[in-house]
């Protein structure tokens, strides 16, 4: 933004007034981008959420043998699969708070 | 002086002074100058009238000496006559005393009367019977002979005075006879006058200045005849006569022909003058007293000098004071010029000292109160400034952090993402050992779910490229055909999936310059979306183009569930989803038709829709067949 010269141009009482408004409008509109981004944050988060909470639960179900036995090469497997998704949960919610940082 | 020029060089003094002045001139010249003309016409006319009167004075005195000369030498004469005894026996008979007695009476006559230059005694006949006549010989001049000739023809009477005539001398003389029969019958007593002489005793011109005379004249046929006319000695090229009829005449005319009159009007030089006229008492002659009008009004020349000066002097008095005022009122206006110079330079906080109680104060004033105003909210206007920068830099970090965030998701959330689905592979296909049917399943369904999140992070990265305007559009030459072709192949898994069937319109080949990559895309997100929400089997997706204008529309037809209406105006919202429930059994990541309008809109279409709940939906997009970009690139 050019900063305000006041020989740049001849500034009325009105011109003021309707810079003021102006300003005001621009505020508003600001305040409500940044409830719509709240918005869209809040659904991505549960968009990210959702999926992980599936693949967790059922990676952690397998692990426990509760649909039969596994080997160890498979737990292995599967220790590293838990392992990878606790890393994107650990990254997912650290990117959401970040945004949710940069939001406020 | 230097003051004043700096003045004139201003516009707004100028027109203020000049505003001061004119109607002042006018109000204090016209008064001055009617003034001055009233008075210089009545001294004009009082001169005039003092004039006339002197002359007219003059006038009657000069006629009066006139009369009394004339009447003198009547008198003597007759008393001279009267105091002779004889007789015209005595006369013949003994001529020389009586002559000697008269002679010595005549003689002594003609000494003391000097206008009389001779005396004669003329008998019926016409003969001189007596000649006194000390200095002249008349019987000669022709007009004696004339006189004689006209006087023998006539029986007079009564004395008879002869017109006036230039003797051989050039003396201005005249005859007066006077009928005496004591010289015999019909004789007469013949006397010369000398008009020079008589004119040199009435020449009295104190009242006349140096160009004023008395004029005499005589009426002579069509002629008036100046008998005496120069106050002193006789001019060159002077006319003795002149007509009656002319012009220059008329002073003269008048008093010949009886008339009396005076006022101003020209001479026999054609000089203006100033005259009085009339006839002479007892002669027919006329007499004029004239002046010079020159003469006359010479006072009232200094009269008229005197009233240029005053003038001349009050315009130059008034133009002083009307600047001196204009000076006054214009001081203050030119400081708060000064100032809203200042004002307009940026120098809001220069004060006027206000000294006076004037319209320009309260001016003053009202420009006080608007510089206050004008801080005031000029400081408001910082602020605000300020607070709106700050929410800039705000949005800036924002943005940066956004970029930051897109490469966080690439690199941190798809790495784990790799592995998962790899190892999920390694455990689907039995190689490190065989799986229950219940296990089998919960491994799809990690798969799945993981596969959702690599879409749905693709999709968001996308989602913000497109905010950011990141996305580079690669645009190609692409032919229609092989596109769509190639499409089907890639859209050929979903639809099998689900047992759909699949129609491609068929539409004659066709070259547009476009990004392929994104063109697919976008026709791969409508697709998916289509497929998602068709039943299985009988499901049915359509897809083709047509061109309208310069343009190409595609578009993707389902006979799905169809979007009803109270959502229709949301769906290219981010993450908005027509039934939650349902889209998560569908999978869709809420990001497709974001992602779809972004991509159409860079390219520089546009995308639109029309559904029927419950029948389907028809997804168009137009794409321009030649974009501006293509000029440029082979």
């Amino acid at each position: 933004m050019t900063e305000l010269t006041p020989d740049s141009e001849s500034h009325t009482v009105k011109e003021l007034e309707q810079e003021k408004i102006v300003l005001e409008e621009i505020n508003q509109f600001l305040e409500l981008e940044k409830t719509q981004n709240q918005e869209i944050l809040d659904s991505m988060s549960h968009e990210f959420r959702t999926p992980l909470v599936i693949i967790k639960s059922y990676i952690d179900m397998i692990s426990q043998g509760k649909f039969g036995s596994i080997n160890s090469t498979q737990r292995e497997k599967l220790e590293l699969v838990q392992t990878n998704v606790s890393l994107l949960i650990t990254a997912i919610l650290k990117t959401l708070d970040n945004l949710e940082n940069v939001k406020k | 002086m230097k003051n004043f020029l700096d003045i004139n060089n201003n516009f707004i003094s100028n027109s203020i002074r000049n505003k001061i002045l004119v109607p002042m001139l006018l109000l204090s010249l016209i008064p001055i100058f009617i003034f001055g003309i009233v008075f210089l016409n009545n001294s004009y006319v009082d001169l005039e009238e003092k004039k006339i009167i002197e002359l007219q004075n003059s006038l009657q005195l000069k006629n009066d000496k006139l009369q009394l000369i004339f009447e003198l030498i009547d008198r003597e004469l007759k008393l001279i006559i009267a105091d002779t005894n004889y007789s015209n026996e005595i006369l013949t008979s003994n001529n020389n005393i009586v002559k000697s007695d008269f002679e010595s009476k005549i003689n002594y006559f003609i000494d003391a009367e000097p206008a009389v230059s001779a005396v004669r005694v003329i008998d019926s006949f016409g003969d001189v019977v007596l000649n006194y006549e000390p200095n002249i010989d008349h019987d000669s001049s022709i007009e004696f002979r004339n006189f004689l000739s006209n006087y023998l023809q006539t029986d007079l009477s009564e004395v008879y005075y002869s017109k006036v005539f230039s003797d051989i001398h050039n003396h201005k003389s005249m005859f007066v006879a006077y009928p005496e029969h004591k010289f015999g019958s019909d004789s007469i007593v013949l006397l010369t006058i000398d008009l020079d002489y008589v004119y040199s005793v009435i020449l009295d011109q104190s009242a006349l200045g140096s160009t004023g005379e008395i004029l005499l004249g005589q009426q002579v046929g069509e002629h008036a005849q100046f008998i005496h006319h120069l106050k002193y000695e006789p001019l060159e090229g002077f006319p003795d006569e002149i007509y009656l009829t002319e012009a220059r005449a008329l002073p003269i005319r008048e008093s010949v022909q009886g008339i009396s009159g005076c006022g101003p009007t020209i001479d026999y030089r054609f000089e203006p003058i100033l005259a009085c006229w009339g006839p002479t008492s007892f002669l027919d002659w006329g007499i004029v007293a004239k002046i010079d009008q020159k003469e006359v009004f010479v006072t009232l020349n200094f009269n008229i000098l005197l009233f240029l000066i005053i003038l001349f002097s009050t315009s130059i008095l008034i133009v002083i004071f009307s600047h001196m005022v204009a000076k006054g009122i214009q001081n203050p206006i030119l400081e708060l010029q000064r100032t809203f110079k200042d004002f307009n330079g940026g120098k809001y906080d220069s004060v006027i000292k206000i000294k006076s109680h004037d319209e320009v104060a309260d001016l003053t004033k009202s420009f006080q109160t608007f510089q206050e105003f004008f801080v005031t909210n000029n400081k408001i206007k910082l602020f605000y400034q300020k607070e709106l920068e700050l929410k800039l830099e705000e949005l800036k970090k924002t943005d940066v952090l956004k970029d930051e965030f897109s490469s966080m998701v690439t690199h941190e959330l798809k790495t784990p993402l790799t592995p998962i689905r790899g190892y999920c592979e390694m455990l689907k296909e039995n190689s490190l050992g065989k799986l229950t049917p219940e296990q089998l399943d919960c491994i799809e369904t990690i798969d799945v779910n993981a596969f959702h999140l690599e879409q749905l992070i693709g999709d968001i990265l996308d989602a913000q490229k497109l905010d950011m305007g990141h996305i580079v559009f690669n645009k190609n030459k692409i032919s229609l055909s092989s596109f769509i072709t190639e499409l089907t192949k890639s859209v050929q898994p979903l639809i099998n999936k689900k047992n759909l069937q699949f129609i491609v319109t068929p539409m004659a080949d066709c070259n547009i310059f476009s990004d392929e990559q994104r063109l697919k895309q976008v026709f791969y997100n409508l697709i998916r979306n289509s497929v998602d929400f068709v039943p299985e089997k009988t499901g049915l997706i359509e897809i083709g183009f047509t061109i309208y204008d310069t343009d190409v529309i595609f578009y993707v037809k389902d006979n799905g569930v169809g979007i009803p209406k109270d959502k229709q105006s949301h769906i290219f919202k981010k993450f908005y989803q027509v039934d939650t429930a349902q889209t998560r059994k569908h999978g869709g990541t809420g990001l497709g038709l974001v992602i779809c309008k972004g991509m159409v809109e860079g390219l520089g279409g546009k995308i639109w829709f029309e559904s029927i709940e419950n029948e389907g939906t028809t997804f168009y997009f137009s794409i321009p067949m030649v974009t501006a970009v293509s000029v440029e690139v082979p």
